[in-house]
């Protein structure tokens, strides 16, 4: 008795310390995010996020009713989170400018990356800290030295949980982590038809002449990893590479995943163009991923890092049981 | 004895008029002041964010202390943290590069010269990229990486003008050169780093915006500019006599070398900072010392004082139509600036009768 | 005591000698020609007594007062140079030209006074410009700039006056006229000169110059022989002096 009594007051103890570990006394809450404590008075309340990979996060975790505003659109909004959306006002579909956002008085700002936080975009992150504004980065950007086994899906689970924190959507969070985790499980239980490893390509655009493909640190990167295949370019230690044909022809793909980037609407962005690329450039066209039409489409949208990413998963899985690689 | 109008040139018509000096001068300075002050308060209206002219002025009652009702924070952050210095910079930025302008003409002999002609918008670039790409972000580090890049440009073009003087030639050829080579750089830093966040995140500087004016930099600016405007102003009679020829302005009693130095420090140093905080605004400085030259006349005693003047004046509405035209966007005011330009200056040569 | 007195000047450049060993004095009211061939060197003399280029060696005074003591502006109250013309297209006027002139006698940043009003205006007479005064400096004629490069000299009130071929674009009409008037100048007046009969009639006095040196100095008719007119310049030529004292270079075709 006198062993589980204490055992459970240490429970507890061990409990309390990591919940005050985050939350703090006067009702605020505090996170870590890109080397800064972002505090807000909890919960979150007017949020404000600046890019579409931050605002269909925040829309996915629930947040819609703490929201006070959008902007930078890209595609359309995922169908699931319309309806969230259209009940938050737009800023702008163009970039974010610091009048803008200071206009509806935001208390918590959410990007994807750092560069949102600079004086020629919404102002830098001590400035708004003064202003009382949190400036949220997402931790796929900022990867720790300390932690490199993380991938992208692990720093994107965390993104979850903090913003979960930050907006008191904590619950829900933990149903979209679980979701994650579950597409995750099921994908590296995946039972591959091949023992030498099956080499991917992951084709996001090509820009100018200039192909760009997944590298190492990226959600492709973390699903070649978690499905058991080989990122062509998983060695580099960049998100998004620009390389060359030759290069690509060298490595030799089995399967070539191509980002449809058919509501940007520049030129080369949908699918078929990409394919017509492929079969015409003498570089590649003679591989057999090319000729064997060994393609796998999804939404270029999902290749970057967002709540959405997990879909990519899943088409990723679907599309190597298409291709006989997996069963 | 002499019969001009035998001369074929003489039978061309139409001078450019020019206002008399004397009183008239002193009202037309008084005018343009207040019309710089009138552009201040109605461009600090403008905007995507509601401002009226009262709300400024409760600001500045709080700050002084008198008992009025705030505004909200974020308000006050953003009419006070932004427009202001936003408009202010626009001014004192206008007003730089329009005087360098001026002197730039005047001292190649050049009517095609802009402040950029040395080679320090070209530096500028190349000291911000390495900061970015360093990756220390953009914000204020930008400004301070460009400020340094665009005295490397300074110190080597003083190196190499320091034998013969910088006559206009040498200058032209040696700021061209150094400029291309460092914008050179600029784009073999930027495709090499091939990284896609960094460049976001000096692209707008690099295409000219005034979204990064903060107190700190336009401080600093202003002392530089009307400090430097007015050791401009008081070599007005030497770049009168420079425009007209260096050799006989060095026996007009003009020490021609050492004025020499002393302008383009001076100006190095005025356009440095203003590159710095809002990166390469284009055509203000060639196309305003033109303009002013209508009103004032062609001697620097009253062209440098007029071209500041309507320098300010130009960007300060340029740059409140740059962030309204597709509001909520913002277009970088450098992009309005050549897209205005290029119409007015095609107007000025035709009134110049050189079209 | 003479209003500029030049002794063994010499300078070189890019090791070449330009100037080797000159000396000459110029008295007020005196016309002192500069004559000699393409690269004799007189241009580079001239610009070496206003004080443009640092001669190597020897003494220049303007009247008992080295050039080397005289600072800039007290330099441009003694002499006046006047370029060989280049065409500005400057939108400067033809009085703000001249009144460049007074930029020596002002104050920093200092407006006309009547004082310079005046001067202007009285340049502006003597060089017959007062109809052209508002005309601005690009829609003159290369006779006219001229005309108001020498007036602005004039409003400097120099007690020397150096002109660097001061007759290249103008009609006939008018390089007669600027030379009298150089002539009549009360001044001290230095002037380089290429055609040898304006030379030869106006000036009080020669300077011949030939690869850098000096080799005749004097009145027109002492100095103009057919021998130097054979061994300098190379033609077959006398000075041929009128009944009227005027004085005229007769070249045998």
């Amino acid at each position: 008795m006198q062993a589980f009594k204490s055992k459970y007051r240490l429970s507890i103890a061990f409990v309390a310390a990591t919940c005050f570990a985050s939350v703090s006394w006067a009702g605020t809450v505090t996170v870590e995010s890109c080397g800064m404590d972002v505090t807000v008075r909890a919960p979150a309340s007017a949020i404000v996020t600046l890019d579409q990979a931050s605002t269909e996060t925040m829309l996915g975790l629930g947040g819609a009713p703490r929201m006070a505003g959008t902007a930078y659109l890209k595609t359309q909004v995922a169908p699931q989170y319309k309806e969230a959306w259209e009940s938050v006002p737009l800023l702008t579909k163009g970039r974010p400018t610091a009048e803008i956002v200071r206009v509806v008085e935001p208390d918590l700002l959410v990007a994807y990356s750092g560069f949102f936080y600079s004086d020629q975009w919404v102002g830098s992150r001590e400035e708004l800290k003064e202003l009382g504004v949190g400036t949220y980065i997402s931790a796929v950007s900022c990867p720790l030295a300390d932690q490199p086994d993380l991938n992208s899906f692990d720093l994107l689970a965390r993104d979850f949980e903090n913003l979960g924190r930050l907006s008191g959507q904590e619950a829900e969070a933990q149903k979209v982590i679980a979701a994650q985790n579950d597409a995750i499980e099921a994908a590296s239980k995946l039972r591959l038809t091949r023992d030498e490893p099956i080499k991917v390509l992951w084709l996001y655009s090509v820009f100018e002449g200039t192909p760009y493909v997944a590298g190492g640190p990226s959600i492709p990167g973390a699903i070649s990893n978690i499905a058991g295949v080989e990122n062509v370019f998983g060695d580099v230690n960049e998100q998004w590479p620009g390389v060359s044909w030759e290069a690509i022809a060298d490595r030799e793909p089995d399967i070539i995943v191509l980002g449809d980037l058919s509501e940007r609407g520049s030129p080369g962005d949908t699918v078929e163009e990409k394919i017509a690329m492929l079969t015409t450039e003498p570089g590649v066209s003679f591989l057999d991923a090319v000729t064997k039409e060994q393609f796998i489409s999804v939404p270029g949208i999902e290749m970057d890092p967002s709540i959405r990413s997990v879909n990519t998963l899943n088409l990723f899985v679907k599309g190597l049981k298409r291709l006989g690689y997996a069963e | 004895m002499l019969d001009p109008a035998a001369d074929l040139a003489s039978s061309i018509p139409a001078e450019i008029a020019r206002l008399p000096r004397g009183l008239g001068g002193v009202a037309l300075t008084l005018l343009g002041v207040g019309a710089v002050l009138l552009s201040m308060v109605l461009a600090v209206q403008i905007g995507v964010a509601e401002v009226q002219f009262s709300d400024l002025l409760r600001i500045v009652a709080t700050r002084l202390g008198i008992d009025v009702e705030p505004l909200g924070r974020m308000r006050e952050s953003l009419i006070w943290d932004l427009r202001v210095p936003r408009i202010l910079a626009a001014a004192l930025v206008g007003a730089a590069l329009a005087i360098c302008g001026a002197v730039l003409q005047a001292m190649t002999g050049n009517a095609l010269a802009d402040p950029y002609l040395l080679g320090i918008s070209g530096g500028a670039s190349t000291g911000a990229v390495f900061v970015v790409i360093l990756g220390f972000g953009g914000g204020t580090l930008l400004s301070t990486g460009a400020f340094i890049g665009a005295m490397v440009v300074l110190a080597i073009l003083l190196l190499l003008l320091r034998k013969g003087g910088g006559t206009p030639l040498k200058l032209v050829l040696t700021g061209v050169i150094i400029g291309q080579f460092f914008s050179a750089v600029t784009s073999l830093v930027v495709m090499a780093a091939g990284d896609a966040e960094a460049t976001r995140g000096i692209t707008y500087w690099l295409l000219g915006s005034l979204a990064t004016a903060r107190w700190t930099p336009v401080l600093l600016l202003s002392i530089l500019t009307i400090g430097g405007g007015l050791v401009v102003w008081a070599h007005a009679h030497v770049l009168d006599a420079m425009s007209f020829g260096s050799d006989t302005a060095q026996t007009m009693g003009v020490n021609v070398s050492r004025s020499r130095l002393i302008l383009l420090v001076v100006c190095a140093l005025m356009t440095a900072v203003a590159v710095a905080m809002v990166g390469a605004i284009g055509f203000v400085g060639l196309i305003i010392p033109h303009a002013a030259r209508l009103i004032s006349g062609p001697l620097h005693v009253t062209l440098i004082p007029f071209s500041a003047l309507l320098g300010a004046i130009l960007l300060i509405w340029t740059d409140a139509l740059a962030r309204t035209i597709l509001a909520p966007q913002e277009i970088p005011v450098g992009v309005f600036t050549a897209l205005i330009g290029v119409p007015l200056f095609l107007l000025l040569l035709r009134r110049r009768g050189d079209l | 005591m003479s209003e500029l007195s030049v002794r063994n000047l010499g300078w070189s450049a890019g090791g070449r000698s330009l100037v080797q060993d000159v000396s000459f004095t110029v008295n007020s009211g005196e016309t002192l020609g500069l004559i000699g061939p393409n690269g004799s060197g007189k241009s580079s003399l001239l610009r070496c007594v206003a004080g443009i280029t640092r001669p190597d060696r020897g003494e220049i005074d303007y009247g008992d007062t080295p050039l080397r003591n005289l600072g800039a502006r007290a330099r441009a109250h003694h002499l006046a140079f006047v370029e060989q013309m280049h065409h500005s297209s400057s939108d400067m006027c033809v009085a703000d030209i001249v009144g460049l002139g007074r930029i020596p006698y002002r104050r920093r940043m200092g407006l006309f006074t009547a004082q310079d009003h005046a001067i202007v205006q009285a340049a502006l007479e003597t060089m017959d410009l007062t109809e052209l005064k508002d005309r601005v400096c690009r829609r003159l004629s290369g006779g006219e700039q001229q005309r108001a490069n020498i007036a602005r000299a004039l409003a400097q009130r120099a007690r020397v006056l150096m002109l660097d071929e001061p007759t290249n674009h103008l009609d006939v009409r008018h390089q007669i006229d600027v030379m009298r008037l150089v002539r009549d100048l009360p001044q001290a007046v230095v002037v380089c000169l290429h055609d040898l009969n304006l030379a030869a009639r106006y000036c009080d006095r020669l300077i011949v110059m030939q690869a850098g040196r000096m080799v005749a100095h004097g009145a027109p008719e002492v100095v103009l022989t057919p021998d130097l007119f054979d061994k300098v310049f190379a033609i077959d030529a006398c000075l041929h002096v009128g009944p009227d004292a005027k004085r005229e270079v007769q070249i045998a075709l």
